[in-house]
């Protein structure tokens, strides 16, 4: 049957006179706050808001603490007409895609503070529930740890949602400018024996077949390596988001010995491998010498150092490595 | 009979940081020195007689020790490399002031300023962060500044030279007075202009009257008169293209 035209309209009016039941009817809403931020990604950078370590109560426990970032001010997010009990969720995604890990940590609700608790390790293109439910608002510390050094721009893409509706905030991250240099172990003591004797070496040798002495300028009566096998290395770390790098070395000595010594660097491994060098060191005078060119990133590399005393010395001698990183 | 010894110290420091003893544990025991400085680059512009201030910030890593810093100034070759103070008509000497030394506490960071004053040419050279003991550095980070006049603009000259083995050279000069700061891509087309892949030409920075060359791989072999077209842009400029074909 058909309802006549003015029951008809009259039932739309009825219906929207009704109040609408609270989460029913008007769609839930998110928005973030801001929407779009930017940083230079550096995990070798001296300031700038990056962090290291995990002394900050936020930092999430999952991690690890060789690098952080805080987002200096706090993101708004704040969900509207949401059902009391559905939970918020964020995920992110990067572009292109790069190795990081983003954490949220709760800064506050009524306002902007300081996390006091460990922030949540969010997915990778996997949404992760948040313990905030329904409508409100909520402050926290967006924290970004790049696992490598970028050395192009990414965008990572915070998604927040609840229920089916969802807001982003885009962050863009651009590679750092900073350059750090480690040396370890920095200092080590060498008991100098140019008089070898059987048991009584401590590493010292007297072979000019190791295929780590240096070519034709050095004798062959008398080196050293710095310890031998896996602790007989030394490590420079040099940690940078910049391409097209340098490392030279050189070196002094105090007081000035009578008779010079030959030093040398052999490298020996990279990263954490630390093996006998397969070849000839790298001889180091006291102007800079370059043992690494046109690098990209960091490097970590191990070295064997060579010191070949021409003369048994009297006293002792601080021999000093100055690394530069240009 | 026993060989007679002549046991003779040697210290080898290789870094001369002053770390305060550790725990006894073995980990603990072994010394490090780290640090790091930056931007590795900054440019700056300023007319005759103005100031250029350039800040550097520099950072203990070594949380248990203190860390002597300080600042020296060297030139830049055409290239970029550091090179003795003084001896470029591009020197900083005599313009640029430094940051008195002074000493970080472990895990600090410090914020300093350069002064650049400018005499209305370009000038450009390298403040070098000294980390260690006055005598006994363990390492130095060479920090890159470029100061031009207010008009100084780049003059770019460029040369693409592909290989068969799939590497391609670019061989840049900057002729002018200005940074020249370029970014690009090369696309590689058959003779007969299909497209078969592209490479980016990362932001490379070249200083006045200064070169670079960057080599870039090609995953395959490019088979001759394959077509390299190399389009870069300079920023408020327009791109530029050069082509180069393999032999």
């Amino acid at each position: 049957m058909r309802l006549p035209r003015f029951f008809a309209a009259t039932l739309l009016i009825a219906a929207l006179a009704v109040p609408l039941e609270q989460g029913e009817a008007a769609n839930p809403t998110m928005a973030v706050s801001p929407a779009a931020t930017s940083f230079a990604e550096d995990v070798n950078s001296p300031g700038s808001g990056w962090t290291f370590g995990t002394g900050a109560a936020w930092f999430p426990a999952v991690w690890s603490d060789n690098a952080a970032y805080t987002y200096t001010s706090c993101v708004r997010v704040s969900a509207a007409n949401a059902n009391g009990n559905s939970s918020w969720s964020a995920e992110y995604t990067t572009s292109p895609s790069t190795s990081l890990h983003v954490g949220l940590a709760v800064a506050g609700t009524a306002s902007c503070g300081t996390p006091a608790a460990a922030g949540t390790d969010i997915g990778n293109s996997s949404f992760t529930t948040l313990n905030q439910t329904g409508n409100a608002t909520a402050y926290y510390y967006v924290v970004v740890q790049p696992t490598v050094a970028v050395s192009s721009t990414v965008t990572i893409s915070l998604t927040f949602k609840v229920q089916s509706t969802a807001a982003t905030l885009a962050i863009t991250m651009s590679p750092g400018n900073a350059i750090a240099v480690t040396i370890t172990p920095s200092s080590a003591g060498l008991l100098e024996d140019v008089t070898l004797s059987a048991g009584n070496n401590s590493g010292w040798a007297f072979a000019a077949g190791k295929p780590w002495i240096p070519g034709t300028t050095w004798n062959d009566n008398s080196a050293y390596t710095y310890g031998t096998g896996a602790a007989g290395c030394f490590t420079v770390s040099v940690r940078t988001s910049v391409q097209n790098w340098n490392l030279s070395a050189f070196y002094t000595t105090s007081p000035t010995p009578s008779k010079p010594i030959n030093v040398a660097l052999a490298q020996a491994g990279t990263g954490s491998t630390c093996n006998a060098p397969a070849a000839a060191g790298t001889v180091i005078g006291s102007s800079p010498a370059t043992v690494l060119a046109n690098q990209g990133g960091t490097q970590t590399v191990d070295y064997y150092v060579v010191v070949q005393p021409a003369l048994a010395v009297t006293s002792n001698v601080a021999v000093t490595m100055t690394f530069t990183a240009q | 009979m026993s060989m007679p010894h002549r046991l003779i110290g040697i210290a080898v420091v290789m870094a001369a940081l002053a770390a305060a003893p550790g725990p006894v544990h073995a980990a603990a025991t072994v010394p490090i020195a780290s640090f790091a400085a930056s931007p590795r680059f900054q440019a700056a512009s300023a007319a005759s007689g103005e100031p250029a201030t350039f800040l550097i910030d520099v950072r203990n890593f070594n949380e248990r020790a203190p860390l002597p810093v300080s600042f020296e100034l060297a030139d830049l070759d055409e290239r970029g490399w550091i090179t003795a103070p003084h001896t470029t008509p591009y020197s900083l000497v005599g313009l640029a002031t430094l940051p008195e030394p002074m000493t970080f506490g472990p895990g600090e960071t410090k914020r300093v300023a350069v002064v650049v004053k400018s005499d209305g040419r370009t000038h450009y050279g390298s403040v070098v962060v000294v980390a260690g003991p006055p005598g006994a550095p363990f390492a130095r980070i060479a920090l890159k500044i470029v100061i031009t006049a207010p008009d100084a603009a780049a003059e770019p000259d460029i040369q693409v030279t592909p290989a068969s083995s799939g590497t391609i050279k670019l061989d840049l000069r900057n002729t002018g007075d200005g940074l020249l700061s370029l970014r690009g891509v090369i696309f590689l087309l058959s003779p007969d202009n299909r497209f078969l892949g592209r490479l980016d030409v990362p932001l490379v920075a070249i200083l006045p009257h200064g070169s670079a060359s960057i080599t870039l791989q090609w995953p395959e072999k490019l088979p001759s008169g394959t077509i390299a077209r190399t389009v870069l842009t300079q920023e408020g400029r327009k791109p530029f293209v050069v082509n180069a074909t393999v032999p």
